[in-house]
């Protein structure tokens, strides 16, 4: 049986490549910098992949027929930039369609917690029906991308009490308000988080009996990392800086709103002393300045560039892209915009081999191929909750502060449930959703592509995997769809059943 | 070619009478046929050469202190005012521990597993866990299952090279099964371990014509790819075929057990019903979680009581739906740290180091608990603060795996140790 590799060199690579329209601009600034075409090609053993569905599948979570279209338009150099302004991005359909759940989404968590006490499940649908809607139907698909990222970097895990209700208020006010904006300012808003306050007992850190908890995970998992350079006498003095740091009382407030509240008596006063830096006394101010400490720190610029590295470009970065965006985050003074930039515009992200899907983002690039609508966004969520939570990838429920992890060896098991969400999404089972098969026809009609069977395949191989399918995929699929029905009935679907949840379609 | 036109329906949708079903009317569609032979028959010896290992992992880091009570120890008493479990011999009627040897006994909610206890078929080891200092939950974990503290060298974990290495002719798909959602890190390796949750419900979508040549195309197309993912495929699909022909929905556990609810239970329950199936199951990890208590964790009553009630009960049906089939199955049970000696402000414990590990089999020397005690006095501490670790907790893994589980290949499994005998497990 022979492998991928071996099976390209039999076509020689370069008759691959030929198959591609490679955007101008691309190659001709690689050319001006000296790096040949033949940089393009990923490094992997896989077949080379058009720069158009590979930045696709980068900055989005996935290719829909309208995303198809509108790349080739405008090219990727101006896609690229077009994402990094999600507010010049009109996305009336996205917000219409989680409009239903915008009475839960724009309230505060504690009054939340008042009137859903003892129905958690409508919050929790409301959250993730909110999280898989926008990354489905948001243009601004570079912005979701970020507020996942930062969701996972300050990870809170929602089946820990209140922090359900107040998850409502971080995705709001931390990850989706500051989610491209600067670091320090991102890092800042998690720490007056109630939410992560919560979760990590930052609440009841006083200075009686400090509760090192958050102030370790503030160290080890927000910004300088675990060999960032800490000591357990900086957690411990961290905790010091930190308490005080909590959330008002359900009491304090009629409707049960739940916010920051810096609380003088649990502070711990004095000086304290953090990475060799003296913090003065100064209330909660401390905090303040400890934030600015970490978040200009030099690990911490590693520690981050590292994560985005491993999101955007592989599960194992080259040194070099990390050295690239550690600096620009550096210099930029932590500007999210400007590090994302570094990322996209280096060749390590265009020679990048194709990355593993997790289970999440696996669906909903499902559903985006399939030009899926939302009718009832909540009923769609009920209906995805119990599949994504079998492949242990529902949004919030990672009950470590490290967040899901990002690594193909993490989520290699589970296949048989993406399987069988490629099977059901096809064959339109989805509630409250509905499949885009008009937008899929008339794409396949722009295209001029015949009506036929192997016609459609093949062109919906190359759609959805940005390239060719190999002669040897080729014969599987159009096998099994032609044995699946008789031609146009079934046949179709069973083939893009096939496609959809084939391995090329697991990585993105 | 000739441009057919598609209608909006017929696009997608499957021809003639192959209705797609739901993943449920499936499940009833492909109930196998009642095969007396294979299902819950006494164990067999086939290829499993050695004891059926479950490995249940404690996730969060559990007060073990508060588990297997050093009641004899005057310093516990007056680091935990709020937090300590009274004495067995304490005034009133309020739970309070159960003795085990006159020094340790065990938390009152672990009732149920006295008489194993006393039966010689359980134990504890305690001051025990993994040497290296962290106190992260991740790396104390990944460490822990790794088998080789402080060190990422290996992707694999120890349960993982413990099945890569014994030489036995198993080739059963299901060797290995994580219950949950996902593999746990001690079964990664050259082996392909499986995520469980459901027997039942472990297969295709479709009715069964249709699933069965989905399922070959699918393995034709993941054999272009790399091996991991390929072998991750591979064991899909056979253990697909395999698991269709337990009947596990005709599963009636013996002597009399009964499972508490909770998906802990049942991953028991369904354990025991493989190992029953003699399918060829060596290896099942299952997981349960909650043990972090920062705060409230509540002493004889609360949060950390109710799971070790969760935890005993649980074991407790096992134990007695297996019978005298516990000669052939050895149960560990781990934490990735124990707890600090002293209580915190919160009313809990934060992370400490040492702990407790219990051993559940039929084939120990029956010492109620084994450690090499120093007492819990600030000099002896680690740190001043954790309880110290006298017995690697691969010193007891390595017993198990020698001594019940036929596995000599100690060298590849804990790579950089030396181990020392315990006398937990008869030679």
């Amino acid at each position: 049986m022979i492998n991928r590799r071996q099976f390209l060199e039999t076509l020689g690579i370069g008759a691959a490549a030929a198959a591609f329209t490679v955007d101008p601009g691309v190659l001709g600034r690689a050319l001006a910098s000296g790096v040949s075409a033949g940089a393009f090609m990923p490094q992997h053993d896989t077949a080379a992949r058009d720069p158009l569905a590979h930045v696709i599948s980068r900055l989005t979570y996935g290719v829909t027929p309208a995303l198809y279209s509108h790349v080739r338009e405008i090219g990727v150099q101006a896609f690229i930039e077009e994402q990094l302004a999600p507010e010049t991005i009109e996305d009336s359909a996205a917000e219409s369609a989680i409009e239903p759940l915008l009475p839960i989404l724009n309230e505060n968590g504690g009054v939340l917690r008042v009137g859903f006490e003892n129905d958690r499940g409508t919050v929790a649908l409301a959250l993730i029906g909110g999280t898989i809607v926008r990354q489905m139907l948001s243009k601004r698909q570079l912005y979701e991308r970020m507020v996942h990222f930062w969701g996972d970097h300050f990870s809170v895990y929602v089946a820990k009490g209140q922090v359900l209700f107040l998850k409502v208020d971080d995705d709001r006010d931390v990850t989706r308000s500051k989610g491209m904006t600067t670091f320090r300012q991102i890092l800042g808003a998690s720490a007056h988080s109630p939410a992560m306050l919560l979760y990590l007992d930052n609440a009841q850190n006083e200075r009686s009996h400090p509760n090192e908890n958050y102030a370790r995970e503030l160290l080890e998992l927000h910004t300088l990392g675990v060999h960032g350079g800490y000591t357990e006498a900086d957690v411990q003095e961290v905790a010091r800086v930190l308490t005080g740091w909590s959330v008002s009382g359900r009491q304090q407030n009629a409707d049960g709103r739940i916010v920051y509240e810096f609380r003088e008596m649990f502070h711990d006063n004095g000086d304290k002393v953090v990475l060799g830096t003296t913090i003065p006394s100064n209330g909660e101010q401390e905090g303040e300045q400890l934030l600015d400490l970490l978040a200009r720190h030099p690990s911490t610029a590693r520690h981050v560039a590292t994560k985005l590295a491993r999101r955007f470009v592989a599960d194992t970065p080259p040194e070099s892209i990390i050295d690239a965006a550690a600096a620009t985050f550096l210099d930029s003074g932590g500007d999210i915009r400007a590090t994302l930039r570094t990322i996209f515009n280096s060749q390590e992200f265009w020679n990048a081999p194709p990355k593993y899907k997790q289970p999440t983002e696996y669906v909903v690039s499902l559903l985006r191929a399939l030009d899926y609508r939302v009718d009832d966004p909540r009923r769609m969520a009920a209906g995805l909750r119990d599949p994504l939570d079998t492949m242990g990838n529902l949004p919030f429920t990672w009950a470590a502060p490290n967040g899901f992890p990002d690594v193909q060896s993490a989520w290699q098991d589970g296949l048989i449930t993406r399987w069988n969400m490629a099977i059901g999404a096809v064959y339109g089972q989805l509630r409250g959703a509905e499949l885009g098969s008009d937008s899929l026809i008339a794409l396949l009609t722009a295209e001029g592509v015949d009506m036929d069977t192997e016609s459609v395949l093949l062109f919906m191989g190359r759609y959805l995997f940005g390239r060719d399918l190999t002669t040897t995929e080729r014969d599987i699929v159009v096998e099994f769809a032609q044995a699946s029905g008789t031609e146009g009935e079934g046949q179709i679907g069973a083939g893009l059943s096939l496609l959809l949840a084939s391995p090329a379609f697991q990585y993105r | 070619m000739m441009a057919n036109t598609i209608s909006r329906r017929a696009f997608l949708r499957a021809g003639g009478s192959a209705a797609v079903m739901t993943q449920m009317a499936a499940a009833q569609a492909a109930l196998p046929r009642w095969m007396p032979r294979l299902a819950f028959a006494p164990l067999t010896q086939t290829s499993v050469r050695g004891d059926v290992l479950v490995s249940i992992f404690l996730r969060g880091g559990a007060d073990t202190l508060n588990m297997i009570v050093p009641h004899g120890e005057d310093a516990y008493y007056r680091a935990r005012p709020q937090l300590a479990i009274p004495r067995p011999d304490a005034a009133g009627s309020d739970p309070k521990t159960i003795d085990l040897d006159g020094f340790f006994g065990l938390h009152p909610s672990m009732e149920r597993l006295l008489p194993i206890f006393q039966a010689g078929e359980m134990s504890a080891v305690h001051a025990t866990g993994s040497p290296n200092e962290t106190r992260s939950h991740f790396e104390a974990m990944d460490f822990m299952e790794r088998g080789t503290p402080g060190d990422y060298g290996l992707n694999s974990g120890w349960i993982g090279r413990h099945l890569a290495t014994i030489q036995n002719a198993n080739g059963s798909p299901v060797r290995a099964i994580g219950w949950g959602t996902a593999v746990q890190q001690a079964l990664r390796g050259a082996i392909s371990p499986i995520a469980l949750q459901s027997i039942v419900d472990y297969h295709l979508a479709g009715d069964t014509a249709a699933a069965a040549r989905m399922l070959e195309s699918l393995s034709s197309l993941y054999a272009l790819e790399g091996e991991s993912l390929y072998a991750s495929a591979e064991a899909t699909r056979s253990a697909i075929n395999i698991l269709a022909g337990v009947g596990y929905q005709n599963y009636r556990p013996q002597n009399g057990a009964e499972y508490p609810e909770g998906e802990f239970a049942m991953a028991l329950r369904q354990t025991a019903a493989l190992i029953r199936a003699d399918v060829g199951l060596e290896a099942a990890c299952i997981d349960l979680g909650g043990w972090d208590t920062h705060v409230a964790q509540g002493s004889v009553d609360g949060i950390m009581a109710r799971l070790l009630r969760q935890l005993s009960d649980g074991l407790a049906a096992f134990h007695t739906d297996m019978g005298s089939d516990m000669r052939r199955v050895s149960v560990v049970i781990m934490s990735e740290f124990g707890r600090r000696v002293e209580e915190n402000g919160g009313r809990g414990t934060d992370h400490g180091h040492g702990g407790a590990m219990l051993v559940m089999s039929g084939n120990l020397t029956g010492t109620p608990v084994i450690a090499d005690w120093r007492g819990l006095e600030r000099d002896v501490l680690d740190r001043g603060e954790d309880l110290p670790i006298t017995t690697d907790y691969r010193d007891v893994l390595t017993e198990m795996l020698t001594l019940r589980l036929g596995n000599d290949n100690i060298n590849e499994i804990f790579p950089d140790f030396s181990p020392s005998g315990v006398g937990l497990f008869r030679a």
